[in-house]
């Protein structure tokens, strides 16, 4: 495992050998977004504490981003999130679960009665749009044949280290350490939306419940089958 | 929802300034002395023995449903709404509108098969006066849950208040915050083994028995539903038509009926809207047949209702234009009101929206009461089941009822037995749980802001309804029969006793 002290070195080191160079231009957001479709891997290794061994998990991801509309699609149990922007400037979201062909609807005054109002930039980017100064530049680099700077944000009790493709505005890597806790998020391809190999899953036709009825329907198999998954709203899992 | 996601104090302006105003202890200003309440004890002992029965039978009957407004919801409402007022002494003194009913009983909500009940079986007990299973509206209990076949379905359909009045010629209305196909409205004029089978598009395939929706417009009583509001737009209209109001959106339903036409083609006079501006331009003088559906699922919170695209109605509005066009019928009305999201909000945990609902279900009550004559209508309020929510710790008068808990005399938070403040307001499950850590430190956190989940003692994605019994206030004509502890169904009986209905016929 690598820890924090030695991840401060690394930052170290990395800035340094950018010295000597042009500066690197601090991270930033332009707008608007391209409509990307993309897949990631993402790695979450959590120490047990009962036995101290890191116990590494991995899963894979589909990402669709276009103006309106933000959809993530799970591979591996065939389940997704999708974000909507909607006419009066809300968004929309929805837990998707395709082998059933059910949906769970999140209407905006449910998201506040939950205290759960998604981001739609910190969606779109899947990073902390808010502290975008916390990152700090420290070299270039190439991954997935695309240029990338990299970027670390060294906040309080978090480390995190992003490799951010410009042109893209998408992370190529991004990995948080908090204590013991590593989540690593890598970029498999990229693709302009309209281009991409994979067609987002269709989900006009599901079956849809509002968040408003989950409370009164405690013996619908589906249901109980489905609300251990069902938690923040307003951030990707990973 | 996760013990990282707490507002930090960036409460909303008015309800700061309502605590603001509460955490001066009124009780203080105005002295509570030995001889203050001994002098108002006797007014209102004075007021008791001048009590007139009214033996009188009712023209109208107004049914007012909190769903999910136990008692304790009601004691926090009363105490919100009184910590708003210039005057207050804190807020426990103040009473909600319909607190101050002169009559008063407990009703137990339990159904067939279970102790704890849903919304389904309780309006049924309400509605038709038998109590039936969880998740079945208006039918004995001899049909079983998703029950298929009409045949079996009509057989055992048990005869709702709704359906009583429009067969003796009174005018008839449902308005409710949640879709007007929702269990407690659909209890009224639907009979359906399942709640959920609200469109067609929700049916089994080979199911026989008509969804909730389209039960509404063949409601065979009568000359049908005079007023129809709350939302649920999207159970009536296919799904080939785009929603007026959500852009992108189309209604719910397979069969290709468009159930708000059928509703403007089957009485002359009707008139069907969806947002508040066709709200507002109803003239209930030429319109003796209203269906308004102001959202494709349910209505808005209240406290989120000034941000609603389309604009849309609160349930007092809905209520007073409701008797507007049901008064209109010399022989009486029945009205069933429902401020439905109570429930809704208490299930994700959120006390400030479960409490804002009932604040307003008193607006929609003073309303009603301003506009009828209680001599001849009936006004019944209660709930349907209650929740899990508790008002706990010893706090101060006047201490803000969202707040942290405060001891009197007190100038830090009480403390639990790690040295942590808590809330007066809690749930003993639902969203709100944060373990499995110790509990947070609310020291600096607006536990007042409206998207604060209060804490919970046991993690459950939704806080689940409670057993405990519920009140039942109510005024006019045979009001005085709601006394004791009765049967849920008890009320049903008082209501058409009050109509001088025969019971189930």
């Amino acid at each position: 495992m690598t820890n924090y002290s030695t991840w401060s070195g690394l930052a170290l080191l990395l800035c340094l050998s950018a010295c000597g160079t042009q500066p690197l231009k601090p991270l930033r957001i332009d707008l608007p977004l391209p409509d990307i479709a993309a897949e990631f891997e993402t790695r979450i290794e959590r120490l047990n504490r009962h036995t101290g061994d890191q116990e590494p998990q991995y899963y894979r991801w589909r990402f669709y981003r276009s103006a309106k509309r933000i959809e993530t699609h799970r591979l591996a149990d065939h389940s997704g999130e999708s974000w909507v922007q909607l006419a009066d400037g809300n968004i929309g979201y929805q837990r998707l679960f395709h082998t059933q062909k059910q949906l769970i609807d999140y209407l905006p005054g449910d998201l506040k009665a939950i205290d759960s109002q998604p981001n739609w930039l910190r969606l779109a980017t899947l990073i902390d749009t808010d502290n975008l100064q916390n990152f700090v530049p420290q070299h270039t680099d190439t991954l997935v044949d695309r240029p990338v700077i990299y970027y670390t944000d060294n906040n309080q009790d978090t480390f995190t280290e992003l490799a951010w493709l410009e042109r893209e505005q998408l992370p190529a890597l991004l990995r948080r350490q908090q204590h013991a806790d590593i989540v690593t998020t890598r970029l498999i391809a990229v693709y302009p939306f309209a281009n991409a190999p994979w067609v987002r899953p269709k989900s006009d036709d599901y079956q849809a419940t509002d968040f408003a009825d989950l409370g009164d329907k405690e013996n619908d198999a589906f249901i109980k089958s489905i609300l251990p998954r069902l938690k923040g709203t307003q951030r990707h899992e990973h | 929802m996760y013990s990282d996601d707490f507002k930090l104090t960036s409460s909303a302006v008015i309800l700061a300034a309502m605590l603001l105003a509460a955490t001066d202890t009124k009780a203080n200003t105005i002295s509570e002395t030995p001889a203050f309440w001994l002098e108002s004890g006797a007014e209102h002992l004075k007021a008791a023995e001048h009590l007139n029965r009214n033996q009188r039978y009712a023209k109208n009957v107004i049914l007012f449903v909190g769903d999910g407004m136990g008692i304790s919801t009601i004691t926090a409402a009363r105490i919100l709404e009184g910590q708003t007022k210039p005057d207050n002494r804190g807020g426990e003194e103040n009473s909600l509108s319909f607190e101050q009913f002169p009559y008063l009983a407990l009703s137990k909500t339990y159904s067939v098969n279970q102790q704890t009940p849903d919304s389904a079986p309780t309006m049924t007990a309400i509605i038709s006066g038998v109590k039936t299973n969880d998740g079945e509206l208006s039918v004995g209990k001899e049909v079983a849950r998703q029950e298929k076949d009409a045949f079996v379905v009509n057989a055992h359909k048990v005869k709702t208040l709704l359906e009583q009045a429009e067969e003796k010629g009174l005018s008839t209305g449902i308005v409710t915050t949640a879709r007007i196909t929702h269990a407690t409205p659909a209890a009224c004029y639907a009979h359906t083994s399942e709640r959920d089978w609200e469109s067609d598009a929700n049916l089994p395939t080979d199911a026989t028995v008509h969804d909730i929706a389209r039960q509404l417009l063949e409601f065979p009583y009568g000359n049908g539903l005079e007023v129809v509001m709350g939302g649920g737009r999207g159970m009536f209209l296919p799904n080939t038509t785009p929603d007026p109001e959500d852009a992108g959106k189309f209604g719910n339903r397979k069969d290709g009926l468009d159930l708000t036409r059928q509703w403007l083609g089957q009485s002359a006079k009707s008139a069907y809207v969806y947002d508040k501006n066709g709200f507002d331009a109803v003239d209930p003088k030429y319109t003796d047949h209203l269906l308004g559906l102001f959202e494709r699922s349910h209505m808005e919170y209240e406290y989120d209702r000034p941000g609603d695209s389309g604009g849309e109605p609160s349930l007092s509005e809905m209520t007073a234009k409701a008797i507007e066009i049901l008064s209109k019928n010399r022989k009486g009305y029945v009205l069933m009101v429902e401020a439905g999201r109570i429930d809704h909000a208490h299930h994700a945990g959120n006390a400030f929206r479960a409490l804002t609902e009932t604040v307003e279900l008193s607006n929609a009550v003073r309303k009603a009461v301003e506009k009828t004559n209680s001599k001849d209508t009936l006004i019944v309020v209660t709930a349907d089941h209650s929740h899990t929510f508790t008002i706990a710790g010893y706090p101060q008068r006047g201490n803000p009822i969202l707040g942290l808990v405060k001891h009197p005399g007190a100038t830090d938070y009480a403390e639990d037995s790690n040295g942590l403040p808590f809330t007066t307001l809690g749930y003993t499950n639902g969203p709100g749980y944060r373990g499995p850590n110790p509990r947070p430190d609310l020291t600096g956190i607006d536990t007042a802001h409206p998207d604060f989940l209060q804490e919970a003692a046991i993690p459950l994605h939704d806080e689940t309804h409670a057993a405990e019994d519920v009140a039942i206030f109510a005024q006019g004509p045979k009001a005085h029969l709601f006394h004791g502890i009765q049967e849920q169904s008890y009320i049903y009986q008082v209501m058409a006793k009050a109509l001088k209905f025969r019971p189930g016929q």
